[in-house]
């Protein structure tokens, strides 16, 4: 490692360490410090799809990129096309980020997973925010998985300091080892503001086109040679993560009764706890993949019963199931020390280690009225579910699927206007589903960027069997579940878009969302539910919140 | 105030309040007197009228959870969600609570009444060790906007003195906060001015 501050601009190999700076620290969410770290460390682009907790990520690089245009920040259609703008910025030499909250990855596996076989050059950094406790997601699986299953590095910060730090150090190991790294976030780090001091920042890197351009052309005779390259490198991994900091082992040489493993931010919940212990656990702190196993084995040989803390899915605990077995007792959330759903809190931590919860005071038998969140007062969606459901009187048994975003709110009352939310993308390819099932009428509802984001191609299937349904798109002109990000599309290419799939311009009906225009509205639903064929709506008016933003300037 | 004990704040409301910004100031202007700070802030979903809390936690430590009774003080927008907060106060608790109701759209939907507000307040007095209640929304419009609101609890909870971050520094994060922050400034010290008197 170069021990100097002087090294802007960089070459691709090099592995700066950085020197403190003098700059006064920042109050940054775990979501900006990743960001910063991102930026400082010389990305030439930025790629992402809003989605909670993760979209302050690429917010906070757009704010930096400011006036000078680097480093580039975009929206991307989906998390898909934004890994792979990134692996293009990798494979010119340059580095790239890309950020996506757990279920993006899903959509974009397909070039996740295969990045791990080409030769990266560029530092290709990957950021996934995973949302434990589903505070804003429908699932809350863990991303610590894709890391493993596509056999790279996982840094998992536990405070906003790591996150700065950690973002820097992955893209010199992408470098360094060849591959994608990703930094795994959870909404409590994602969402928190903490003190970060941040270093020197590095350059941009110079272009430079990948030396063996056949590692990038994965057809069958290379990826062979690829994933074996990949294999080979997993113990150079495994050396890295044993001997890095980040993976620190407490052996607490006299106590050899309890021991107590934390990966990321858990660590902080055992450390608040601490001081109440009788005895100082032995403590292997996990914040790098894969896993240090000698640290682990010297730790279970060490103790006689073994407490995992994570946050997410029990990892960490069933990789470790086995070992020392009969002699070893492995406690966490498969033996129900620990919940196995939600979020860790220090008090179930606290409770997990055998202390007695602090009390509160117990809430009064007063029946609290929820307060739920709702489409807003004057909210276009509002207006559209009231034509829909004018439309659907008289039906018996009408299907309605949805989607995700902002009018998944009307499932709840006063709308109970749709009765599916599985997926991105999925209202339209369900709709065609139940269609094809034999139901009628049929109707899909999604928003514009929904739309954008995995609704196109399902349409295209159910143009090509002219399925029975009626989509509507409801297009309020942005992405408005995220805070507002623009819409790639604006509502007068969306049109061009839809009936450049080949639906029937006689079944395309462009509608305005205006409470005024209920009447009318519903009665162009019915028409189109009483045409048995596809029909497309799109129902537009601009989302209310920008509209007040805009006028605000 | 012991420099080593963390100082816990709990700050809830409704979603448009701007509960999240009042503990930003706050967690910047105690960056600027070189403290250890986190805020903790989930959002998502409440952002559309839900309720929303944020933490503000001041001193040693590295988690943005305030756990049962864990709460120095809480600072509550709206008095139904005050409530919500009881299971984390306790008899050291400090309760500044805006009496100006926002009732939740599910009440009008069963036909019920918002609950007793003196039945709230009772509440949170036996929960607690003291509860300031101020009539915030008559407040926010004397500094000249129902935006100014979660301004103005600020600046009332922070005269009470038990914050420990000084008047100074977090008018100062405020006059740094951009546009409007001028306003939050005078909100803040009206704010504080109503609980003096």
């Amino acid at each position: 490692m170069s021990t100097t501050s002087t090294c802007v601009p960089a070459s691709a190999d090099a592995d700066c360490k950085a020197t403190q700076r003098t700059e006064a620290p920042l109050v940054l969410l775990g979501d900006e410090a990743v960001a910063r770290g991102a930026c400082d460390a010389g990305i030439t682009a930025a790629y992402a799809y809003p989605g909670t907790p993760s979209t302050e990520i690429l917010e906070y690089v757009m704010a930096q990129t400011g006036g000078r245009g680097r480093p580039i920040a975009r929206w991307c259609a989906n998390e898909k096309t934004a890994y792979e703008e990134a692996m293009g910025v990798a494979f010119a030499g340059k580095r790239a980020l890309v950020a996506m909250k757990h279920v993006g990855l899903n959509v974009a596996a397909d070039p996740f997973m295969n990045s791990a076989l080409v030769s990266v050059h560029g530092g290709l950094v990957l950021a996934v925010a995973d949302d434990p406790g589903m505070h804003s997601s429908q699932n809350e699986q863990d991303s610590r998985w894709y890391a493993d299953f596509a056999r790279i590095i996982c840094l998992e910060p536990a405070n906003q300091q790591e996150a700065y730090e950690m973002t820097r150090e992955a893209f010199d190991l992408s470098e360094r080892f060849r591959i994608p790294v990703m930094i795994r976030l959870v909404t409590r780090l994602a969402h928190s503001r903490a003190v970060v001091r941040v270093s020197e920042p590095r350059g941009e890197n110079a272009a430079k086109m990948a030396p063996d351009i056949s590692s990038w052309i994965l057809l069958p005779s290379n990826a062979k040679r690829q994933w074996r390259d990949l294999l080979n490198k997993q113990p150079a991994l495994s050396d890295y993560t044993l001997e890095s900091a980040h993976n620190r082992l407490d052996l607490i040489e006299a106590e050899r009764s309890f021991g107590v493993i934390t990966t990321g931010i858990a660590r902080n919940y055992l450390l608040e706890n601490l001081d109440d212990l009788a005895i100082r656990p032995s403590h292997l702190h996990i914040g790098a993949y894969p896993l240090p196993l000698d640290k682990v084995r010297v730790l279970a040989d060490h103790v006689k019963t073994l407490l995992v803390l994570e946050e997410g899915y029990p990892i960490v605990e069933r990789l470790l199931r086995g070992i020392r077995h009969g002699q070893l007792l492995i406690l966490g959330k498969e033996t129900g020390e620990v919940p196995a759903a939600g979020e860790l809190t220090p008090d179930i931590v606290r409770q997990a280690l055998g202390l007695t919860s602090h009390r509160g005071v117990d809430l009064p038998t007063l029946d609290l009225p929820s307060r739920p969140p709702q489409l807003c007062s004057g909210c276009p969606h509002g207006d559209s579910y009231d034509a829909l459901k004018k439309a659907l009187l008289g039906f018996e048994s009408p299907v309605v699927t949805s989607d995700i975003g902002c009018y998944t709110l009307g499932a709840l009352p006063p709308y109970s206007a749709i009765q599916t939310c599985v997926c991105m993308g999925a209202s339209v390819s369900m709709a065609t589903g139940a269609a094809e099932a034999g139901c009628y009428p049929v109707l899909a509802v999604i928003g514009d960027s929904t739309f954008v984001h995995s609704g196109v191609t399902p349409l295209m299937d159910a143009v090509s069997a002219n399925t029975d349904m009626t989509l509507i798109i409801l297009d309020n002109e942005t992405v408005a579940m995220t805070g507002g990000q623009p819409s790639l599309l604006p509502t007068s290419r969306l049109a061009g878009l839809i009936l450049g799939l080949g639906i029937d311009p006689d079944h395309f009906q462009v509608i305005s969302a205006h409470r005024r225009d209920t009447e009318k509205n519903a009665e162009i639903i019915r028409r189109e539910i009483a045409h048995r064929g596809l029909s497309v709506i799109i129902a537009v008016r601009e989302c209310i919140e920008t509209a007040k933003k805009r006028k605000r300037g | 105030m012991n420099p080593n004990r963390r100082f816990r704040l709990l700050l809830v409301g409704v979603g448009g309040q701007g509960v999240l910004s009042a503990a930003r100031m706050l967690g910047e202007a105690a960056l600027a007197e070189g403290k250890q700070v986190v805020v903790g802030q989930i959002h998502g979903m409440s952002q559309r009228g839900g309720s929303v809390e944020s933490t503000v936690l001041i001193g040693p430590g590295r988690s943005s959870f305030i756990g049962p009774g864990g709460a120095d003080a809480l600072l509550a927008l709206e008095p139904l969600e005050a409530m919500r907060a009881l299971p984390r106060l306790s008899r050291r608790t400090r309760v500044v609570v805006s009496l100006g109701k926002i009732p939740p759209f599910t009440l009008a939907q069963k036909g019920q009444p918002y609950p007793d507000l003196d039945g709230v307040l009772a509440a949170l007095r036996g929960a607690a060790r003291d509860v300031i209640t101020v009539d915030g929304p008559a407040l926010a419009e004397a500094a000249g906007s129902a935006r100014a609101l979660n301004m103005v609890m600020l600046g009332a909870l922070a005269s009470l003195g038990v914050l420990p971050v000084s008047l100074e520094a977090v008018e100062k994060a405020l006059q740094d906060s951009g546009p409007g922050g001028q306003a939050g400034c005078r909100a803040f010290r009206l704010g504080g001015k109503a609980i003096a008197r």
